[in-house]
């Protein structure tokens, strides 16, 4: 044998005398291209043998490249005549971009591969769901990608490759890709490294990676770092279709998944959106101004369950001297129950006057009863008139029993009698008035069921146990801030909490 | 068992039937420079068949795809000439199909041998099909 050295001078001299015939080639390879847009088959024949030659030569003078290019051409002028009967111009014309990379190649041998985008784009065929699927194949070695690329353009997709882990990185930082085709063993990033990086960078995108025979460990552990399937070298057509139909149909899942979320999400923001109009709305609704009443003062506040809620108050001076004071709770809470509280808040404003609550109410729910029989649902009420001068309040208590009367001596009235049927519920009594007086120091409580459903030792116990919780209050608004702290308005509550408190002193 | 009469077990000269002067260079420089092997080319299947017969090579390596006579057009001719019957044949071919390496193998090759083959490895490769070869034929 003689010294390698001498040997590898001998094969270096050959690299360059191959060197510096590639740009003759280059211009072959057009004449070829010209003639078979001209005249067809001889033109492509040649195309063909001189492919083939540079895709057999090129890798042994040191250029894989140039193998490269040359192989991927030879093969689509290999599908173009095997797909076409008649070759016209346009027949050739997916070819165009075949012929300028391996030209392009030719020219500048020694490009470096890693900025180097062999794209194939505006390719027949394939095309299921009116778009093509564009892949990039990551390889260093080059008969891979050839054979990818063959394969991929034929069945339809749109391909790109690069040949190392970084430039995969930069080239998917600027192109949308839905499939990756990935190699583990590279020199420089490895492909477990790239996989961990596009995890993060475009979690929609598939990645199927490429594995050396016997190294199924490192398919499982790129399986784990969230690649979605994996392709054994070497493979043949048959494994390589399996495998793209499989991850293919996940992509599809996946992207008609994302979609949907997506609509969903903003549905779903517009409807909180509606929702948060809605509540500033129904907030705008309740009176936060109190009546000017000489000896008295009020208190009242509302928190509802949702964003909106079915418990309201109201109140009028309906003459000199008079307020009227409505509570309402709606069955249920959220939109429905806050639909019907706008509507039973507007009869109310309407129809209450200064008569006595009886005659209020039964106006009221003479045209809220059909109504609420509609719609399934009822409204407890607490409909209270004051007379300022005397303190004497007459009330109608139409199912709510959230109510009572804290004495100046710390006492509680518990119940106030008597208690009627909800709004909405069929009727069979007339509405029947209570009368309860307010003296200095007293206060009248009206709160809804909520604080009640929050607290439901109170329930059990009756309206004696807020006894040593209002004890003491010197006005409404302290006495309404101690039923309010009986209850975490912070977590989550099971129903609207509302409360009013009107004290005389 | 008797020893087939063909049975060598060094293997001295090389004939490469290969149309393409590129390829035909760098496998003489590999072959012969860097392998010692004595190397002879023809570059068509018909040249290939004139000089076989009588060029008393050891190993005969054929391209595939050749204008005129193919490769494996070639090899099946090869065989049919009863000096070349048992002369182990190798293909070269820029083809990763795996069911077509299967159809080559079918037709008789010892090996087949990818292109494009990196100068520096392609002695090693020869041989070392070779050395399966030789102990196959051995035992």
């Amino acid at each position: 044998m003689v010294p390698l050295t001498e040997a590898e001078q001998t094969i270096a001299l050959l690299r360059a005398q191959y060197t510096q015939q590639l740009p003759q080639r280059a211009l072959e390879v057009e004449d070829a291209w010209r003639r078979a847009q001209c005249e067809g088959a001889p033109g492509l024949v040649d195309l063909r043998m001189l492919a083939h030659r540079l895709a057999g030569s090129g890798a042994s003078y040191g250029f894989p490249e140039v193998s490269t290019s040359a192989r991927v051409l030879e093969s689509a002028v290999i599908g173009t005549v095997g797909r076409v009967n008649t070759q016209t111009v346009a027949d050739l014309a997916p070819l165009a971009p075949f012929v300028e990379s391996l030209v392009l190649r030719l020219r500048a041998p020694d490009a470096p591969v890693d900025t180097e985008l062999i794209t194939y784009d505006d390719l027949p065929g394939g095309d299921r769901n009116g778009r093509a699927m564009r892949v990039l194949v990551v390889d260093d070695d080059y008969d891979i990608v050839a054979i990818l690329t063959i394969s991929l353009i034929q069945a339809g997709y749109k391909v790109a490759s690069v040949s190392s882990g970084e430039a995969a990185i930069e080239y998917l930082l600027e192109t949308p890709t839905d499939l990756v085709i990935l190699d583990v063993l590279m020199p420089g990033m490895s492909g477990l490294q790239v996989l961990e990086y596009l995890r993060d960078l475009v979690p929609n995108m598939a990645v199927i990676v490429t594995t050396a025979h016997g190294s199924e460990e490192v398919a499982i552990g790129a399986l784990r770092r969230g690649a979605d399937d994996y392709l054994r070298k070497p493979f043949d057509v048959r494994d390589l279709r399996v495998t793209l139909g499989r991850t293919v149909e996940m992509v599809e899942l996946r992207r008609q998944n994302a979609e949907l979320q997506q609509q969903l999400e903003e549905k779903h923001q517009r409807l909180e959106k509606e929702l948060a109009r809605a509540a500033r709305v129904q907030a705008d609704l309740l009176p936060s101004i109190f009546p000017s009443l000489p000896g008295y003062d009020m208190a009242a506040r509302c928190v509802p369950a949702r964003n909106v809620g079915g418990d309201f108050y109201d109140w009028q001076i309906v003459a000199p001297g008079l307020l009227n004071l409505t509570f309402g709770d709606v069955m249920g809470k959220g939109m429905p129950a806050a639909l019907l509280m706008t509507a039973i808040r507007a009869v109310m404003r309407s129809t209450a006057r200064a008569v006595s609550p009886a005659i209020n109410m039964r106006y009221a729910s003479g045209v809220l009863e059909p109504d609420l029989e509609g719609a399934g649902s009822f409204v407890t009420m607490f409909h209270a008139q004051l007379e300022v001068q005397t303190g004497r309040v007459g009330y109608i208590d139409a199912g709510h029993g959230c109510a009572f009367v804290y004495r100046a001596d710390g006492t509680i009235d518990p119940d106030l009698e008597p208690r009627g049927v909800p709004v909405g519920v069929p009727r069979v009594d007339p509405f029947i008035e209570g009368v309860v007086v307010l003296n200095p120091g007293d206060a009248l409580v009206i709160f809804s069921d909520g604080l009640l459903d929050a607290r439901p030792d109170l329930l059990a116990a009756g309206n004696r146990a807020f006894e040593p919780v209002v004890a003491g209050a010197p006005d409404a608004r302290e006495l309404l801030d101690r039923l309010f702290a009986l209850v975490d308005i912070e977590s989550p509550l099971p129903d609207d909490l509302t409360a009013v408190v009107l004290m005389r002193h | 068992m008797p020893l087939s009469p063909t049975t060598r077990v060094t293997l001295r000269h090389i004939l490469i039937v290969e149309d393409d002067p590129d390829i035909q260079i760098i496998a003489r420089v590999a072959l012969e420079a860097i392998g010692g092997y004595q190397v002879t080319i023809c570059s068509s299947g018909e040249e290939a068949l004139q000089v076989a017969p009588t060029s008393d090579a050891d190993l005969i390596m054929l391209d595939v795809m050749m204008p005129g006579l193919d490769g494996p057009s070639t090899m099946t001719q090869l065989k049919q000439i009863s000096a070349l019957r048992d002369t182990p044949m190798i293909f070269m071919t820029a083809c990763v199909q795996p069911s077509e390496v299967a159809d080559y193998l079918a037709l008789g090759a010892l090996a087949v041998l990818s292109k494009p083959f990196s100068p520096l490895k392609l002695p090693q490769e020869v041989a070392r099909i070779w050395s399966t070869y030789g102990s196959a034929d051995r035992s």
